[in-house]
């Protein structure tokens, strides 16, 4: 039964069929049933759409740094002042302790939040903008998540660290994903020596060390290289390591749909191999390969945060959510100023959405569960 | 005839027992004057003292081959040298020599040796025992730390035995620092001179060694060592210095280190009574003040620290492409930048605010060398903006720096990862430098390939990194004269690149030279004055030395010259 229940997916999948539901509809109905991988969709998709429009999203850039207000902590959001109800404002600050680094509300100074106000200036696709979702007047300061260091709001630091901490793993995913399905294809067609070659070319990237090679591959990155392009090779060398595994069960699977008629069907009325491969037979392992998406984004995610935790991936000043929880590494941090934690609760809460949504889609896409 | 026999058996028993008693004899102790000269009391015998030893164990125990703190903090326990420093004052004071006579002209110093003082393993410690310390010493083959300070103007000393307590030291020229450096750890000649006569010196007392092979004269010995985790000192019973009372040191019976990897994880093993005092990081500062008024523990504040921390740009013209090299050479260019390091935040962002600005090179401690009245760059990027435009490094319409020749300026900055005040200093040098239109690539790499670039290969723009401080002003040798190899901007010259630099080296040597010290100190006024104008270092802060000492323990004052616990531990005792 398996077998037909395979190929009716596969003639449906390409579109010819006439079938009253497509099986993407089906997935779409049965993923819904699945709380828990809803629930991640969701706060997947908030969680990209909040790095995506940082600049709106958030009320500083990343880089506006503010010396006198090392550690500061998170500002409090008051509605009543002095009794009444009020429009949502924060008080003025001032440093009290310089050693402990303790700031309190000074009440005499009141900075109303306004929303879509002017502040600094961005470029998103082209636009130029200065437009932001919320903020205070100069010189208050709204400090949600409090900050670090250099003073430095942690919110913001959160959404434009989200742009590479979310985008290195989708753009790493797509490349090794890309290498990881053709050579996989190619390799299980073609069979015989080839595969066999192919194969242990795998099994030596599989067995490297990765970190390790990552730690060595990005420490001769050279330093003036501007920092988009840095991220963009650490993406890649990511994803360069993380293909292997993938091409060794896509092998796995387009040696065994090589054999099935439709294939041969092809082969018949004269389509060339790449075409064969590329429209007949990969399609066929599109389930498994969305699941193996979803599920490896978090690793890419973690790979990324543990480089740059360690200094060596994405350099400060810009930021990450792996170098943005370095900060927190040592003892004073985590006693005194616990909101530097809250990129790696981002992290787990990614990953963790990742891995239901993943699941989720596991369930929807495999024809053998039942509707 | 028996009786005979018997006479004989007890005038020979006698006689060895005599010869044993004479060979072991001490003469001439070193009496430590506790109460005046240290601001210590007499204390009890007995006990064990816990350290933290850092972050690893020594790599050897050949004090001739150690060159990293981890293992010089072991064998300056178990050898010591012919003269030490006082440690509050700095004073040259007689250690294994029990005096010394230089001479009119300065250039003979002779040394008289404590008689009777006694290896661990029971041996004699006499005049062979120096010279053939000396014979290692400017052996190139086994690449003594000391070697270079014992040369003089790349000459060594002669030196020659007089007779069996008295060694004659003969300098070609008058040389003041000699005195700092010439107490160098002596070894045994019965136990190491066959190696060192093979040219095995350098393979001997690794760590593979048996731990009772390890001999010294010192007030403590290795009993055990588990390798990068803990490490135990045992004192020498029969140690030649007593305090004023007439008993013999140290009145500890252990000293034990351990080593943990990360200052975070000593400072909670501090917390829970593991250890008897500790070094507290400057950062850590909070952490230790909220607990001190609960804990049987106080805090000692001692001073500046002797290390320094600075932005050098590479002048190298063998390494340094143009047009950068044009901009680093230029005094202008880098009196600019010095005025744009924030030092204030520095301080208050690494170190809490418990430090000091720096100007100076002279180590802060040494207050008699250091020059108070020096040209100094207090933060200000207006000022630094004037000075860059004043030398034709004007800003564009664009926001971009660009130099006379229109060139945009930006260079690399690196440093290694892991130190908080590099990471800083870097920061903030970006930031600021970036709002003067100068583009700057900060990024950390790793240590070695920093030292590998700083010392080797020579291809770097600026690097953020620091120096340990010697107490006298001399030790700066390798970096100050223009031929030293950590003269890190333009190392290794062979005629100095530059007119201050030059200048440098002769103020330099003519400091060596005067053995008056109030004429030395003039010379070392003027080089801090040539270096102040030229800033050759942005110098940026040093950390409070600071101390957190167990109620119990006695006489563990950290010293004036260096801030540490560790020269009291011959007369530390713990109170019960």
């Amino acid at each position: 039964m398996a077998r037909t229940d395979r190929e009716n997916s596969h003639t449906e999948f390409a579109g010819d069929g006439g079938a009253l539901r497509s099986p993407w509809k089906m997935a779409w109905r049965k993923l819904r049933r699945h709380k828990l991988a809803v629930a991640g969709m969701w706060v997947l998709i908030f969680l990209h759409l909040f790095a995506i429009f940082a600049d709106f999203f958030a009320p500083y850039s990343e880089l506006t740094t503010d010396r006198r207000r090392t550690y500061h902590s998170p500002t409090k959001i008051h509605i009543f002042h002095e009794g009444k109800l009020v429009r949502p404002f924060v008080y003025g600050y001032t440093r009290v302790d310089t050693l402990r680094n303790i700031y309190e509300e000074d009440k005499s100074t009141m900075y109303p939040i306004y929303f879509f106000v002017r502040g600094d200036k961005y470029n998103i696709l082209g636009i130029e903008s200065d437009l932001r979702l919320f903020g205070v007047e100069a010189p208050g300061k709204i400090y949600l998540m409090g900050a670090d260091r250099y003073g430095r709001d942690i919110f913001s630091r959160l959404a434009y660290g989200g742009r590479r901490s979310l985008f290195i793993g989708i753009i790493g995913l797509v490349i090794s994903l890309s290498i990881g399905m053709i050579y996989g294809g190619v390799s299980g067609y073609f069979g015989g020596w080839v595969d066999n070659l192919m194969m242990r070319i795998s099994e030596i990237i599989i067995s490297i060390p990765g970190f390790y090679l990552l730690l060595a591959l990005s420490a001769i990155l050279p330093p003036n290289i501007p920092s988009d392009r840095r991220f963009m090779l650490i993406t890649i060398i990511l994803a360069f390591i993380g293909w292997a595994g993938l091409a060794r069960v896509i092998r796995g699977m387009v040696l065994s749909i090589s054999r099935m008629e439709f294939v041969a069907g092809a082969e018949a009325i004269g389509a060339s191999q790449p075409r064969i491969i590329v429209r007949h037979i990969l399609p066929n392992t599109m389930s498994y390969v969305i699941v193996h998406a979803t599920l490896s984004i978090p690793s890419f995610i973690l790979s990324e945060s543990g480089l740059s935790f360690i200094g060596v991936g994405i350099q400060h000043p810009l930021a990450s959510w792996g170098n943005m929880l370095s900060e927190a590494l040592n003892l004073a941090s985590l006693t005194r100023y616990p909101w530097l934690l809250i990129p790696g609760f981002f992290i787990f809460v990614t990953v963790l959405s990742y891995s239901f949504f993943g699941d989720g889609l596991r369930d929807a896409l495999d024809p053998k569960t039942q509707t | 005839m028996k009786r005979r026999v018997f006479v004989w058996t007890l005038l020979l028993a006698l006689v060895v027992s005599a010869g044993v008693a004479s060979a072991v004899e001490l003469v001439d102790p070193r009496v430590l004057d506790l109460g005046n000269d240290y601001g210590g009391v007499v204390g009890q015998y007995g006990g064990t003292m816990t350290v933290h030893g850092g972050a690893s164990g020594p790599k050897t125990f050949n004090p001739h081959r150690a060159a990293e703190t981890s293992s010089t903090d072991v064998t300056d326990r178990i050898f010591e040298g012919l003269v030490t420093l006082h440690r509050d004052t700095g004073l040259v004071l007689p250690k294994l020599a029990r005096d010394y006579e230089i001479s009119e002209d300065g250039t003979e110093v002779t040394f008289y040796l404590r008689r009777g003082v006694q290896w661990h393993d029971g041996t004699e410690f006499t005049a062979d025992d120096v010279i053939f310390t000396f014979d290692v010493v400017y052996d190139p083959n086994v690449g003594s730390n000391s070697r270079s300070g014992l040369l003089i103007d790349g000459q060594p000393m002669k030196y020659e035995k007089i007779d069996k307590y008295t060694v004659k030291f003969t300098l070609p020229r008058p040389h003041a620092p000699i005195m700092f450096s010439i107490g160098t750890p002596i070894v045994p000649v019965h136990l190491l001179g066959e190696a060192f006569k093979e040219g095995r010196y350098h393979e001997m007392w690794g760590l593979e060694t048996p731990l009772d092979q390890i001999v010294g004269t010192g007030a403590w010995r290795v009993s055990s060592y588990r390798i990068d985790q803990e490490l135990i000192l045992v004192k020498n019973d029969n140690y030649y210095e007593f305090d004023e009372a007439g008993n013999r040191l140290p009145y500890l019976s252990r000293i034990i280190f351990r080593y943990y990897p990360s200052s975070d994880t000593a400072t909670l093993a501090f917390f829970n009574g593991e250890f008897d005092y500790i070094g507290i990081p400057a950062n850590q500062y909070p952490e230790y003040v909220d607990r001190e008024p609960f804990s049987r523990w106080s805090i000692i504040t001692a001073g500046p620290n002797p290390g320094t921390s600075f932005i050098v740009l590479n002048q190298n013209p063998d390494a340094v492409p143009e047009p950068k090299l044009s901009w680093f050479t230029d005094v202008k260019f880098r009196q600019a930048l010095a005025h744009a390091v924030d030092k204030e935040t520095i301080l208050d962002m690494a170190m809490n605010g418990m430090g000091y600005i720096q100007d100076s090179p002279i180590n802060m401690r040494n207050e008699f060398f250091l020059k108070k009245d020096i040209k100094t760059y207090p933060y200000d990027l207006n000022a630094a903006a004037e000075i860059l435009d004043a030398a034709g490094y004007k800003l564009g319409s664009d926001g971009v720096r660009r130099d006379p020749n229109g060139n945009p300026i930006e260079f690399d900055l690196i440093t290694n990862p892991g130190v908080p005040i590099r990471q800083i200093v870097g920061e903030l040098f970006q930031e600021d430098l970036a709002a003067l239109g100068i583009k700057v690539n900060f990024q950390q790499i790793d240590f070695n390939v920093v030292v590998e670039k700083l010392t080797d290969t020579f291809d770097w723009d600026g690097i953020i990194i620091g120096l340990t401080g010697t107490f006298d002003p001399n030790g700066g040798s390798n970096v100050w004269l223009s031929s030293g190899n950590l003269h890190m901007w333009y190392p290794y010259q062979e005629t100095p690149a530059t007119e201050w630099e030059a200048r440098i080296d002769e103020v330099w040597r003519e400091a060596q030279r005067a053995m008056d010290p109030e004429v030395r100190r003039q010379w070392y006024f003027e080089f801090q004055d040539i270096v102040a104008e030229n800033v050759p270092l942005l110098y940026t802060v040093t950390s409070e030395n600071m101390v957190a000492v167990r109620d119990h323990l006695r006489n563990a004052q950290p010293d004036g010259i260096g801030g540490s616990v560790g020269s009291a531990w011959n007369f530390i005792w713990i109170d019960r």
